[in-house]
């Protein structure tokens, strides 16, 4: 009786094997992870969905006595010596944080404005996402494996041009592309208005102008996978908490959190209208699940990115008896 | 070397708002979890058995097992800032061992946990209310409060008592955590005045200005405190050994009972704010505060009583000795019998009432959510993980937990069945194999474990191991006592054949979920096994 786990056999014949991750958000340790499914899953087509870059910045401030200071994951740190400043550095960036060594005067003139903040982290992401590219490149380099990256509503848009200049990476935002086994598949990374107002948040029904667009230009929606970042709405994979309008999260008179569905009308309305084959989103963390709506299967992985723990949707798609199996994996 | 201080400038940098999981329970909510599960009310069996283990010191082997299930609450705690997911055992032996021996852990935990809550909602009658009755009836010199004390710990008192205790801990959950919380802070807050006036009670005892003597003799005849003592040891009863190292050593399988099941907060680990520290703080914070308390109590109640009559009522009352013409010798009677009045009688058993009526509810929320872990893995139906849109708890896996337990208590009520059944041996190996994966994981997992708020050292190596090892250690002495001391029982035939068909039933239930779902072309083994990267 096996007793350990074992790695699935490569494809063949008409099976094609997809990967599906989504929201990353800066994590190096899930990136890696993400470039190792080709072997470790068997995977022919790896896509991320959106939000690949991460959101908070870490600065590591220079005290002039060779010794630094960092607040991470809550608490306050006094580094020895570089080695403990790399050693931060490399915990963080496994976890999405970018860290940044300064002098206390510059802290000081970030704390100041705003918009440097936003400038340095900008910044921040584009390295980071440009190390990103260059390790695909040496890992996928020679393999017989298509990788997507789309953006998503937390992303700049900036990022597409940066990922789009590397030979390993297609970024198929805002286009139909054929990943193989006869299917076709259509990306978004815009999602409805948040309370955060991202870089790709746009109304309804600028989602649905563009959805509708986009799935003009599909030939057979059964054969077709909708990437959209944002989950249909009300589907289980959208339950997030509500906010009221301090972005606070509501509660009931018991205390509980009210939760409710924020994913897109638009989208559930597209997915209902066309019944594609496969829905891939992300964007609510921990609304992992595959639903059906309709005869469309829709699935969200969630993500642990804080923790290093990637999620994805493992399925294999059989084009000859027109089969998908899905499966949600922590690797 | 990184150390921690807590004097920097602002280094703390805003950006963009952003959402992210939202975490209800608060390290304070953890913290009771835990001490309600340890049941510090549970004090009156430690205090019942003490004759048997002449020489025994309660209170040293209480320290003995803070020591000792401390050692394992720093491993859980720091496995959960690892591992912030719900599940607890499932979750830190499937990761950090392997995933058949998580699964049949996990079972094993979740079958005595769904046995727990019928259990004790049926101590619920027998071991808090049909005693303070029964003391009332005493007090008052009333037949009809006595009938009223025999009925509630009847087989059909404990029925519906029981039933009821359950609906409303079952209703309660559905609606959500938040709420339930806020109910076991409630109900602890009457428990710790009440608490407080039993130990306020217990050192006026003590010191003299109450006089159990007195008080007992005044409810059951002049010269019955002295008899009973008498009658002990002529009947066998060793009350005057010298203090024997030994028999404390062999005494801490009584406290353990209770100490160990503060670890089972890591059961919603993944629902916890500040997950790096919220277990750690919180288990450990609960044991050590309820080990502090149950300390107390044994000194005051040995001060209060007298440790001769103390042992002497429990071994009379367990032999049926009619020696003993009250009809109840535990320590929540006695201390009715110490305060004298109705009114106080009520007020002192309070706490007693109020955390056993919490502990079915705390062993509800374990097994529900070890169910609910195992739907989202696929090791049980997809059904398992089901949570209420509305309320956003896993009401499919509470409703089955609440079925097992209903069959608990009619057999506990209406059997012998459960007369002879223990739970302690089998969740001793569970908590035995996470301490193992404590030791294992930081080389196991070096990257996970380097890059997380558990990597603290003890003497230059890794806390987490050491506290692992302390553990296995201390659970081995505990597993071997539990084999060995009869008067412990927990080693019937009964137990030990149902410990090891629950554990091999895991083992079955986790290899044929594994094959169902492969011919579905679902490999479960992916949802655990960690991609190793360069």
């Amino acid at each position: 009786m096996r007793l350990r786990a074992r790695k699935p056999a490569r494809s063949e014949g008409g099976e094609l094997t997809i990967y599906f991750a989504s929201d990353l958000h800066g994590s190096t340790l899930c990136w890696k992870k993400f470039l190792a499914t080709p072997s470790f899953y068997a995977a022919d087509v790896i896509i991320v969905g959106g939000d690949v870059t991460g959101k908070f910045l870490v600065p590591i401030v220079a005290q002039g006595d060779g010794t630094w200071r960092a607040r991470y994951q809550g608490s306050e740190r006094t580094l020895a010596d570089v080695s403990a400043v790399v050693a931060l550095e490399q915990m963080a960036e496994d976890a999405g944080a970018y860290t940044v060594r300064l002098s206390l005067d510059e802290l000081g003139e970030l704390h100041a404005s705003a918009e440097a903040r936003d400038d340095l982290l900008t910044r921040c992401q584009l390295e980071r996402l440009e190390q990103w590219a260059a390790l695909a490149d040496e890992r996928l380099d020679g393999r017989s494996v298509r990788c997507f990256v789309s953006g998503g509503n937390d992303d700049d848009p900036a990022i597409d041009a940066l990922l789009d200049a590397h030979r390993s990476i297609e970024v198929p935002e805002g286009r139909i592309v054929e990943p193989g086994g006869g299917l076709q598949m259509l990306s978004l990374g815009f999602a409805n208005e948040t309370p955060w107002h991202c870089p790709r948040d746009i109304p309804e029904s600028e989602l649905a102008a563009r959805l509708h667009a986009l799935a003009s230009g599909v030939t057979e929606p059964g054969r077709c996978i909708f990437n959209v970042h944002v989950p249909p709405y009300d589907t289980g994979l959208d339950m997030a908490p509500a906010l009221d309008e301090t972005l606070t999260p509501r509660r009931s008179p018991a205390g509980d959190l009210v939760m409710a569905p924020v994913g897109s009308t638009a989208l559930r309305e597209a997915i209902e209208h066309h019944q594609p084959l496969l829905g891939l989103h992300g964007h609510i963390h921990e609304a992992q699940g595959i639903h059906r709506l309709g005869s469309t299967v829709v699935c969200n992985p969630g993500s642990e990115y804080q923790e290093g723990m990637l999620h994805g949707i493992l399925l294999k798609w059989d084009r000859h008896a027109h089969t998908l199996k899905p499966q949600l994996v922590i690797g | 070397m990184a150390t921690r201080t807590s004097d920097a400038p602002n280094l703390k940098l805003s950006t963009r708002s952003a959402s992210g999981l939202v975490r209800q329970v608060s390290t304070f909510d953890t913290f009771l979890y835990s001490v309600l599960q340890i049941a510090v009310q549970f004090i009156f069996l430690i205090t019942a058995a003490w004759v048997f283990y002449p020489g025994a010191s309660m209170e040293v082997a209480t320290l003995i097992v803070i020591v000792g299930a401390g050692m394992l609450g720093v491993a859980y705690g720091l496995f959960a800032a690892i591992y912030p997911r719900s599940g607890g055992e499932y979750v830190f032996i499937t990761r950090a061992l392997h995933p058949a021996l998580g699964f049949s852990a996990s079972f094993t935990m979740t079958f005595w946990m769904a046995w727990s809550i019928g259990t004790n909602a049926a101590i619920v009658s027998i071991f808090t209310l049909s005693p303070m009755i029964s003391a009332l009836g005493v007090q008052t010199d009333s037949s009809a409060i006595a009938s009223i004390g025999d009925f509630v710990g009847s087989k059909t008192g404990i029925f519906l008592i029981g039933m009821v205790v359950m609906v409303g801990v079952t209703w309660a959950l559905m609606k959500g955590m938040k709420l339930y919380f806020r109910i076991q802070k409630l109900f602890f807050a009457i428990a710790a005045v009440s608490l407080l006036l039993t130990l306020v009670i217990l050192f006026l005892g003590a010191v003299g200005a109450i006089s159990f003597r007195g008080q007992f003799d005044a409810v059951a005849g002049d010269g019955s405190f002295a008899k009973v003592v008498a009658a002990a040891q002529s009947g066998g009863a060793n009350l005057h050994a010298g203090t024997s190292a030994w028999e404390t050593l062999k005494f801490a399988i009584w406290p353990t009972e209770s100490l160990l099941f503060g670890l089972l907060a890591a059961s919603f680990a993944g629902e916890v704010k500040n997950p790096a520290r919220n277990q750690l703080v919180g288990i450990v914070g609960g044991m050590i505060v309820a080990g502090i308390g149950m300390i107390l109590l044994e000194f005051l109640a040995r001060k209060a009583i007298g440790s001769d009559f103390l042992r002497a009522a429990s071994y009379l009352s367990s032999d049926g000795s009619s020696a003993y013409t009250l009809p109840d010798a535990k320590l929540p009677f006695l201390i009715s019998i110490l305060s004298g009045s109705p009114v106080l009688t009520v007020l002192v058993n309070l706490w007693f009432v109020m955390l056993s009526l919490l502990l079915p509810g705390a062993c509800l929320i374990y097994s529900s959510r070890c169910m609910f872990a195992w739907g989202i893995d696929g090791t049980a139906p997809s059904s398992f993980a089901k949570v209420s849109r509305t309320n956003h708890t896993p009401t499919v896996a509470i409703g089955i937990s609440f079925l097992i337990a209903a069959i608990t208590l009619v057999l506990f009520a209406y059997t012998t069945v459960f007369s002879v059944l223990s739970a302690l041996i089998g969740q001793c190996v569970v908590f035995g194999l996470v301490a193992l994966g404590a030791v294992v994981l930081p080389r196991r997992r070096r990257r996970l474990y380097e890059g997380s708020t558990a990597n603290l050292k003890f003497l230059g190596r890794p806390l987490m191991s050491v506290a692992g090892a302390g553990g296995i250690v201390f659970l081995v002495f505990l597993i071997y006592r539990a084999f060995v001391d009869d008067h412990a029982g927990v080693n019937s035939h009964t137990t030990l054949y149902l410990t090891l068909v629950v554990a091999i039933l895991g083992f079955v239930w986790f290899y044929a979920a594994r094959a169902l779902r492969a011919r579905e072309g679902v490999d479960l083994d992916l949802r655990t096994t960690e991609i190793p990267v360069e």
